[in-house]
């Protein structure tokens, strides 16, 4: 008989390879300009285009709303649509040139080294926001109130968590770039049927009922009342969305990787 | 006297969806060898390592590393391994430095120790001059290199490698394989699979040959090549039709050879009778005969003989 060999079992406690799988997924995001530069290039593209073409007629229609005020939640949810993105990507990257494989032979579970790169996505989204904000004061934001600004950036982080983890999950699930890219791809497509540049109520017949049923309406008519401190009528439901998005990106993940294993 | 094998096989049949890559293999490897898994693309080499590794189940058998069942105690078994993937299995965007102590981390080790472990390995495969270049910007060589460091950090006792040098220099690879030398010599079992008969040549104390998910053939190199004939008589013929009717006509086996329509080659046994019989078809095209060689026999022999589908 075969008797086992005595090894020592080393603590494999999953906070500090949690903490460990942060750091290297948001060194990675910072060290690559695609995954950080092009989605704050984007919104501040996308800022200073519409602000500079349209604030002038905007302004005209939304009386004692700023244009830019208007604008800068749907400028938000595009930015977290691609930045979060990220997260798919950076474990695409880990499946496919098998580095992933590895980390779990190493630690036992796979599931540290998800947390890291969905936790960087949201870190780089925040950076994202932030340097957007600080755009759309420049050329003449004034929030009505700052801890509504922050609400709606708390807002726009929690959707970012649901993106990414619908990501991630699309990656372990297809081991495929551009079904990775599906996720912030639609979310991106969808945020554009949503009131963009005027109030729903002013929008086409058919394009009022799209948004009418696109969730990302509420989101974003959530984070333009959260800024302008106006009552949060569509919040019941942009929140709701928000979790349920979070929630359907958890299951998911949970549902890729039990497919995964089953697959093994 | 008989040792615990570090790797014992029993049964291993792993089938995806139509495919059936291992078929009932078998398998042992000692500790301390330096084993090599030879056979061809779809052989089932990369699926028997992965299985090995923890990484993937297999549908029927069973295989226990170190007297670990790699499925009901991958954990346990995990702590005995390290593994070098067949691609660079690297964080394209850290430093080496880096790369280590995140896999120290992974393997639950304390500041201190990942410190000592990093700094350790960089000393041992020459590291320390790119410590804090990304590893995109290293060259094939010092990737593989840090490859292999990095399947170090747990102080492994069976280290797998799968087609470890594909794609390195030929400088490159024998400064690689001086490694994986000195790595065995302290008593790391490798267990390495490669297409490349010279490394097998130059690296295996044991080969196991896979052919179609079964090993076809096991033994120590030159077990093997006796298995094969212990020379390979090459004999160059004036017409391509006598070397023709000379392979058809064989009962010895003389075989043609794929580059030269007047070659044959025959392997050429210790045994007196087969010997004898050689001599006698030899004989009866010795006027037609312009060239004989006489060579030990090499893997490629043997995988010709063993491996080809």
């Amino acid at each position: 008989m075969t008797l086992p060999l005595a090894v020592a079992a080393p603590r494999r406690t999953p906070t500090p390879v949690v903490l460990a799988a942060v750091r290297r997924s948001t060194r990675a995001v910072l060290r690559s300009p695609a995954l950080l530069v092009a989605p704050v290039a984007q919104s501040l593209f996308f800022l200073l285009v519409y602000a500079g073409q349209l604030s002038t007629v905007g302004s005209s229609y939304l009386p004692g709303t700023g244009f830019i005020a208007f604008l800068l939640p749907l400028i938000l949810l595009t930015g977290v649509a691609t930045g979060a993105g990220a997260a798919g990507t950076l474990v695409l990257r880990d499946i496919t040139s098998g580095y992933l494989d590895r980390l779990r032979l190493a630690h036992g579970s796979t599931t540290p080294f998800l947390v890291g790169p969905v936790v960087a996505a949201l870190v780089a989204v925040v950076v994202q926001m932030v340097i957007t904000v600080v755009g759309a004061t420049v050329i003449g934001y004034r929030p009505q109130s700052w801890p509504g600004v922050f609400a709606m950036l708390l807002l726009m982080v929690a959707l970012g968590l649901g993106v990414a983890l619908l990501s991630t999950a699309l990656a372990i699930r297809s081991a495929s770039a551009s079904t990775t890219g599906l996720v912030p791809l639609a979310v991106f497509g969808l945020s554009f049927f949503t009131g963009v540049f005027a109030p729903v109520d002013e929008l086409a017949t058919w394009m009022r009922l799209i948004a009418t049923v696109n969730p990302l309406t509420y989101i974003v008519e959530t984070a333009r009342q959260l800024g302008s401190g106006d009552a949060l009528t569509a919040a019941p439901v942009g929140v709701t969305a928000v979790a349920i998005l979070a929630v359907a990106g958890i299951a998911a993940c949970a549902l890729a990787l039990r497919n995964a294993r089953k697959k093994r | 006297m008989t040792t615990d094998p570090i790797v014992q096989a029993v049964a291993l049949t792993k089938i995806y969806e139509n495919r059936r890559a291992l078929d009932g293999l078998a398998l042992r490897v000692q500790p301390g060898s330096r084993f090599v898994v030879l056979g061809h693309n779809g052989a089932g080499k990369s699926t028997l390592l992965e299985i090995i590794a923890t990484l993937r189940v297999p549908t029927s058998g069973s295989v226990r590393v170190g007297g670990f069942d790699t499925v009901r105690q991958p954990r346990e078994a995990g702590r005995l391994i390290g593994l070098a993937p067949q691609s660079n299995a690297l964080d394209p965007l850290a430093t080496p430095t880096e790369v280590l102590d995140f896999q120290a981390v992974a393997l639950g080790l304390g500041r201190r120790q990942r410190t000592r472990r990093t700094r350790d390995l960089l000393d041992l495969f020459g590291l320390g001059e790119h410590r804090a270049s990304r590893v995109a910007t290293l060259s094939g060589g010092t990737r593989r290199k840090l490859d292999l460091a990095v399947a170090l950090v747990a102080e492994p006792r069976l280290v797998i490698l799968d087609e470890p040098t594909t794609g390195l220099d030929p400088l490159a690879r024998i400064d690689f394989w001086a490694e994986l030398t000195r790595l065995n010599s302290d008593g790391t079992t490798l267990l390495i699979s490669t297409q490349d008969l010279h490394e097998a040549d130059v690296l295996a104390t044991d080969i196991a040959v896979l052919r179609e998910g079964r090993v076809v053939a096991e033994g120590t190199p030159a077990t093997l090549k006796q298995r094969v004939g212990t020379r390979t008589l090459t004999l160059d013929l004036s017409t391509d039709a006598a070397s023709t009717a000379l392979v058809s006509s064989s009962r010895v086996g003389f075989l043609a050879d794929d580059d030269h329509a007047n070659r044959v080659r025959l392997g050429i046994s210790d045994d007196p009778a087969a010997l004898r019989d050689a001599l006698a078809e030899i004989r009866g095209v010795a006027g037609e005969i312009t060239g004989l060689h006489l060579s030990e026999p090499s893997l490629d022999d043997v995988f010709v003989a063993l491996a080809a589908r």
